[in-house]
This record gives C-alpha cells, sequence and structure tokens, in this order.
C-alpha cells in the first residue's frame, strides 16, 4: 500500500470554556489514499469543521488539540511550525470553503489574487507566465471568457462564479490534497451541478484527494469513494460508499438514511430519529447516540461503555456494540420503521 | 374538509421599481409575473425554484407583509381586500426558514406563543399550552428562552405561534430547509399530521423537490418570478415536461441513484432586471431555438392537466432524463465542445 495522503490518529480537540474545556472532536481516525474523495458527513456541529481546521493547523485560538496526531504523506504535521505550515497551505494542501468571501478579497481584481497564490509557492515563476497560467485556471473552471473575467473583481461574480474562481485559486499549485468545506451549500442545486463537475474534472486532471465536508448524503453519494459519518464529535461508521447506503451497520447512519425524503417513496411519515443531537458539553456516557438509539436506548452496555470504531470486513468500520444487528435490521428500517417521532 | 378550493390567484403580480442612483431612470423588477393557481382545502402546494426567482416575494405578497402590484387573491372565492380585514389576515399565516431569527429572544415561548392571541383577544395560558402540545412541546419548556432550544425545537415553537389565530393556510417558507436530515424528517410528519388532524392547507416553499414531493399533492415550478410548469406531482415531478423542471431534477443530488448522469445546465442565472427576450429560461435552455428568443411561451395545459411554459413541452420519465443528453453530447462532440461547457446554448440542434 502506498503511504496515505492524509491520515489522524486518535484526533482529540478541545475548546476552552467557562465551565472548562469541551472535547469536539473525540478521538478521530481516518486516512485518506491518494486519487481519493472521503466525504465527511454529520449534523450541524457534529465536529466535521473543527476536524479539518486541525488538520490544516487553522484552529482558533481558544482551541486546540489535546491528543492524536495528524500526518500528511506520512509526516507528522500537528506539531509542526507555523512556516512549515503556511508553505503547505495552498501548496500541496489547499482548500475550499462554503463561502468564497471569507476566502476572496473583495478589494483585488480575482486574476490579482490567483496571481498572488501562484507567486508565494513558485517564486522563480515569471510574471508573464503566472498571468498565462491564471487566464488557463479560470478558463479550466469554466469562467467564460477568463481574461477579461480575471481583471474584474469578487463582486462582479456571481456566486456559483465565485466559487468557481476559489477552485481555480485553490488547485493553482496542484495540490496533492483538496480540503473543501461545504463547498456549494449556498448554491442553487443547477450551479452546484455546474461547480461539482468543474471539481471533479479538475480532480481527474491532478490526481489530488480530497476530503469533502457536506451535510447532503446524495452530494457525497455521487461523488466520494468512502464515506465518514460523524456524531457528537466521534466517527460513527467508516465504509466504502456503496457499503454506507446499501449496508450501514450504525443505527445513526440507519436512522439518517431512513430520514431522508426520496422522490418516489410518498404518501408515508418520514421516518425520523427521536430527540435532539447531544449537547457536546453533556455528551451522553457511553455511547454518545445511546439515548436516541432504538437498539441502545434501554441496553446497559451501550450507557455504560464507549464503542470503539471496529472493523466489519470488505473496509467497513462502525462504532456500535451492536453492528451486526444493526446490520441486519436495517433492511426493515430503510425506508420506514426506525421509531417515527411526533 | 378537503376538496373546495380554499386559495385562488389570478394573474398576480409583485414589480418592484429601482430607481438607479440619481438619475430619472427606472427600472422594473418583476419579481412575481402573472401567477395564477389554486390550492384545494386541506391540500399542499409545493412551490419550487431557484434563488431569487421570486418564492418569498410570492409568499409575502399572499399574507399580506407587502401589497401586489396587479391580480387577485380570493379566498374562499372571495377576493382578499388590500388592506386586509382582521379576520383576513388571521386566515393567512407564515412560518420562515431562520428558526433563529424568527423568535423575539428576550420573549420566553410561552409569551412568543401569546402574542398574537393577547393582540387579536382570546389569550388564555390553557389556550397556549395546546399550541406548544401539539407541536410536541411541553408545557413547562414555556418558561424558557427561545436561545435553550434547537433548531428543530424553535421551528416548532414558530409553527405553534402561526397556529395561535386558528389560520386556514400555512405559508411555510424553507421552513425545513435549515434543520440537519433526522429533525427535518421530524418536522415535515408534524406538520402533515396537523394538515390530517386540523384540515390545514399549506403553501410549501423549498428547493429541496424530495421534500416537496412528500408533502405536496400540487408543484408549482417557478422561474425568474413565473411558474414555468404546475401540476400535480405524479406528472410535474415523475415526468416533468418543462426543460427547467428537468434540469432541476436531474441537477439534484440523490444517493438513491448513484452515479446517473445528469444535465448540467450552462451559464448563470440572468439578471432579473435585464432579462432574456422571449422565454425567460432560453439562456440556460439546452432546448432553445431561434423562435424561443422571439415568442414568450404561454403556460398551457399538456393533454393530462399539467400546465407548461415551453414551446417544445414534452414529458420525460424521470428515470430516463439523462436520455436527453445523448443527441446534446453527441451535437457537442461533433463540434468538439465538451459538454459541461459554457458553449452548447450557442448551438441547440
Ligand atoms: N470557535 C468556537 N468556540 C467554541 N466552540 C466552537 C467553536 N467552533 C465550533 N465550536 C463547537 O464545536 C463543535 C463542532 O463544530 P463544527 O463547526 O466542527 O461542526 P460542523 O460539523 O462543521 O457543523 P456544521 O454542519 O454546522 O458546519 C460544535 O459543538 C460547536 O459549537
Ligand atoms: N423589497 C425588494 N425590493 C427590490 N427587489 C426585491 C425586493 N424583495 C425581493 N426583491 C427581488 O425580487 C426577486 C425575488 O426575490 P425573492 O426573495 O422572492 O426570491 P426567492 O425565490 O425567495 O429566493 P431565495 O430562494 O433566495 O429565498 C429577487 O431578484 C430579489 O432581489
Ligand atoms: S452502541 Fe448501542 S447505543 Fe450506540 S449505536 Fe450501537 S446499539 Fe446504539
Ligand atoms: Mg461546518
Ligand atoms: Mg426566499
Amino acid at each position: 500500500m502506498s503511504v496515505p495522503v492524509l491520515e489522524t490518529r486518535d484526533l482529540a480537540v478541545e475548546f476552552a470554556g467557562p465551565e472548562g474545556p469541551v472535547r469536539v472532536v473525540d478521538k478521530v481516525s481516518f486516512t485518506l489514499d491518494p486519487g481519493e474523495v472521503l466525504g465527511l458527513v454529520g449534523e450541524s456541529g457534529s465536529g466535521k469543521s473543527v476536524t479539518l481546521l486541525a488538520v490544516m493547523g487553522l484552529l482558533p485560538p481558544t482551541a486546540r488539540i489535546v491528543s492524536g496526531e495528524v500526518r500528511f504523506l506520512g509526516q507528522r504535521i500537528d506539531t509542526a511550525d507555523e512556516t512549515a505550515l503556511q508553505r503547505l497551505r495552498g501548496g500541496d494542501m489547499a482548500m475550499i470553503f462554503q463561502d468564497p468571501m471569507t476566502s476572496l478579497n473583495p478589494v483585488l481584481r480575482i486574476g490579482t489574487q490567483i496571481a498572488e497564490a501562484i507567486a508565494l509557492h513558485r517564486p522563480g515563476l515569471g510574471r508573464r507566465a503566472i498571468a498565462a497560467r491564471v487566464v488557463e485556471l479560470l478558463g479550466m473552471v469554466g469562467v467564460p471568457d477568463p481574461e477579461a473575467r480575471s481583471r474584474q473583481f469578487p463582486h462582479e461574480f456571481s456566486g456559483g462564479m465565485r466559487q468557481r474562481a476559489m477552485i481555480a485559486m485553490a488547485i493553482a499549485n496542484e495540490p496533492k490534497l483538496l480540503i473543501a468545506d461545504e463547498p456549494t451549500t449556498a448554491l442553487d442545486v443547477t450551479i452546484q451541478a455546474q461547480v461539482m463537475e468543474v471539481l471533479e474534472e479538475v480532480r481527474a486532471r491532478t490526481g489530488s484527494s480530497m476530503v469533502l465536508v457536506t451535510h447532503d448524503l446524495g452530494l457525497v453519494a455521487e461523488t466520494a469513494q468512502r464515506i465518514a459519518v460523524m456524531y457528537a464529535g466521534r466517527i460513527a461508521e467508516l465504509a466504502p460508499t456503496e457499503a454506507i447506503f446499501e449496508r450501514p451497520a450504525h443505527p445513526y447512519t440507519i436512522g439518517l438514511l431512513a430520514s431522508l425524503p426520496s422522490l418516489d417513496a410518498t404518501g408515508e411519515m418520514l421516518a425520523s430519529i427521536p430527540g435532539q443531537p447531544p449537547d457536546m458539553r453533556q455528551r451522553p456516557p457511553g455511547c454518545a447516540f445511546h439515548p436516541r438509539c432504538h437498539l441502545g436506548r434501554d441496553r446497559t452496555r451501550c450507557a455504560g461503555e464507549r464503542p470503539v470504531l471496529a472493523a466489519l470486513g470488505d473496509g467497513r468500520l462502525a462504532a456500535c456494540h451492536y453492528a451486526r444487528e444493526a446490520e441486519a435490521g436495517a433492511a426493515t428500517a430503510i425506508p420506514s420503521g426506525v421509531g417515527v417521532a411526533g | 374538509m378537503s376538496g373546495g378550493e380554499l386559495l385562488r390567484l389570478e394573474g398576480l403580480e409583485k414589480h418592484f421599481i429601482l430607481s438607479r442612483g440619481l438619475g430619472w431612470s427606472r427600472r422594473r423588477l418583476r419579481a412575481v409575473d402573472n401567477v395564477s393557481f389554486a390550492i384545494p382545502a386541506g391540500q399542499t402546494l409545493g412551490l419550487v425554484g431557484e434563488s431569487g426567482c421570486g418564492k418569498s416575494t410570492l409568499g409575502r405578497v399572499l399574507v399580506g407583509l407587502i401589497a401586489p402590484t396587479g391580480g387577485r387573491i380570493l379566498l374562499d372565492g372571495q377576493p382578499v381586500s388590500p388592506a386586509r380585514s382582521q379576520t383576513e389576515r388571521r386566515h393567512i399565516q407564515m412560518v420562515f426558514q431562520d428558526p433563529y431569527a424568527s423568535l423575539d429572544p428576550r420573549m420566553t415561548i410561552h409569551e412568543v406563543v401569546a402574542e398574537p392571541l393577547r393582540i387579536n383577544g382570546g389569550y388564555t395560558p390553557e389556550r397556549v399550552d395546546a399550541l406548544l402540545a401539539q407541536v410536541g412541546i411541553a408545557a413547562e419548556a414555556g418558561r424558557r428562552l427561545p436561545a435553550q432550544f434547537s433548531g428543530g425545537q424553535r421551528q416548532r415553537i414558530a409553527i405553534a405561534r402561526a397556529l395561535a389565530l386558528d389560520p386556514r393556510i400555512l405559508i411555510l417558507d424553507e421552513a425545513v430547509s435549515a434543520l440537519d436530515v433526522s429533525i427535518q424528517a421530524q418536522i415535515v410528519n408534524l406538520l402533515r399530521e396537523l394538515q390530517r388532524r386540523i384540515g390545514l392547507t399549506y403553501l410549501f416553499i423549498s428547493h429541496d423537490l424530495s421534500v416537496v414531493r412528500h408533502i405536496s399533492q400540487q408543484v408549482a415550478v417557478m422561474y425568474l418570478g413565473r411558474i414555468v410548469e404546475i401540476g400535480p406531482c405524479a406528472q410535474a415531478l415523475d415526468s416533468p415536461a418543462h426543460p427547467y423542471t428537468q434540469a432541476l431534477l436531474s441537477a439534484a443530488p440523490d444517493p438513491r441513484r448513484r452515479g446517473r448522469r445528469r444535465i448540467v445546465l450552462a451559464g448563470d442565472l440572468p439578471n432579473p432586471l435585464d432579462p432574456p427576450s422571449g422565454c425567460v429560461f432560453r439562456t440556460r435552455c439546452f432546448k432553445a431555438t431561434e423562435r424561443c428568443a422571439r415568442e414568450v411561451p404561454a403556460l398551457a395545459p399538456l393533454p393530462d392537466g399539467r400546465q407548461v411554459a415551453c414551446h417544445y413541452a414534452e414529458a420525460v420519465d424521470r428515470t430516463r432524463l439523462a436520455e436527453l443528453l445523448v443527441p446534446l453530447t453527441r451535437a457537442s462532440q461533433d463540434a468538439g465542445i465538451p459538454i459541461t461547457k459554457e458553449t452548447h446554448k450557442e448551438d441547440p440542434k
């Protein structure tokens, strides 16, 4: 096996809180192979963004990595100094965020910003070559008339166009790792389809690996080879995309899939997971999902002992004491059956 | 309770007049343009379309927050007066997308729900408790502030408040869009249960076609202020006939249809201040011809009864939408053009 592009092992992150530290990422382990897309899904607040910020060394000052490690192409980067990280970011490791305005400078021309990103990592390149590369990149992501467009400012671009410009900037130095946090959430579906298409084309050309964070199960289903489902700061299940949808083994994944409305199933009540996701300051003991779980609600083991992310074969991993039982029951739980809540 | 028509819109329009800078030039933005439809009592009409197409504006006109610039609204066959009577106002209520912004953070939950009753009369603590119970919130929770509730619970509270005055119609403007799927399912189920129990009628605004399919009998698809397709879900969503409906259905990611090919529309949404001539969709349409630039297509019925505004309307089964791409791909391959780029709109064969 080749060295993974990215690997986290038992990564844990805490925020400082008035009543002591709050652990929002709790022993997260995953690997990303060369050329692979790993989808990271989970409800709002489940720790997806914080996991990625920790990977990139961009945690806010109130947060810190309390244990575990992060490796990029085999090298530890959680302990690397800021200079080394800066060289990585925008070079071999690039990011795409939900809101392009957070990464685009409103007072600089689009072309200038992309040129800066290139110059920073390739100091030897002349101005002419950089300018040509900027136009090439904008053309690559489907910005029409890239030459003229490169002289415009971000506000002169539509939302979808800005997202393309940000992708152009992210791929400027042919990164080995793309980290995309909800890259199309703010866009309409038809524009989202355009942007995802562009991203896939570009990835096919550069061979970059990608971690794609989204709460849209449909989007990861179509893009990722493997999917990690997060719940309350932990990975509940990690498996090849087909397996997540065909043979889910964690009760939370099963509940999520069951609650998903479909264009085909109509007229019935949707299945739904009862209750609310937990507050990270009061994460339930044992399995964090047990109060809402149709299997674990009344089982003492689920309330007392934290399940580890364990292998089920075929590259499937689930953190559930009763994964086999869950898997066997999944067929009847989807599309209906998982505790219909009022 | 269901059957009779409860709400009817006739040629409803809302145009915003925008003055540009200090000059005299004024421009007309047709946010809602000649919209007509009817919703039977106890049923749901889903309203879908991309950002800025006029969904919220239509909702705001219906609920009386802004005045229409043309057309009529009829409730139970009676025209709603421009200056709404108190009864007319209480009959149509609205629930918004953002459960964080729509509740006053300083009021307890009990007060939030009590407010419309205090203003219109009929407040009793028991009535408020019953309203909260109806949406699955315990009466004791009424003492707490909105900040202490999660997004899904706040949306329940917003629904309880909207129900306080016994409305007949709820306009739900992206009411479940901000919620996580498992919570969204809880709220969708609650809405359906309420509809069954008290015969409510809904206008359900959303950009999620699957959710719309679950809750609506009919669906209206809007583009740049106009309805481009409207009819029963079983027609418009299962065998869409307008190219825009076809593209929306094809573009929406669906984990149950992985690996399929999809129609990727060219270009951006047009500027609403400077809409294309003829058919407003033509600049992004994969079927457009010269005729589309000249003639505005009228919203006209197909043999099955649903209405479509397209010169080349043709119902295509949802599972076979990708086949629409085949001739298109061939044409663009012949011309050496990659299909997903801005190019294929220039030359529809
Ligand atoms: N700056 C911060 N200070 C304190 N807590 C934070 C901060 N940022 C995030 N958190 C907490 O960390 C947890 C994980 O947040 P994170 O942003 O990673 O969630 P997410 O999965 O990305 O959610 P979403 O889908 O809403 O983006 C949440 O409980 C959140 O409240
Ligand atoms: N008060 C106003 N003055 C001028 N233009 C307005 C006003 N309100 C809305 N518009 C314009 O009317 C059009 C329709 O807006 P509307 O908010 O109804 O869209 P929408 O379909 O609800 O979009 P979204 O999905 O983003 O909520 C947009 O072009 C918008 O900019
Ligand atoms: S460990 Fe127990 S509570 Fe947790 S998901 Fe599995 S069965 Fe449910
Ligand atoms: Mg996030
Ligand atoms: Mg709106």
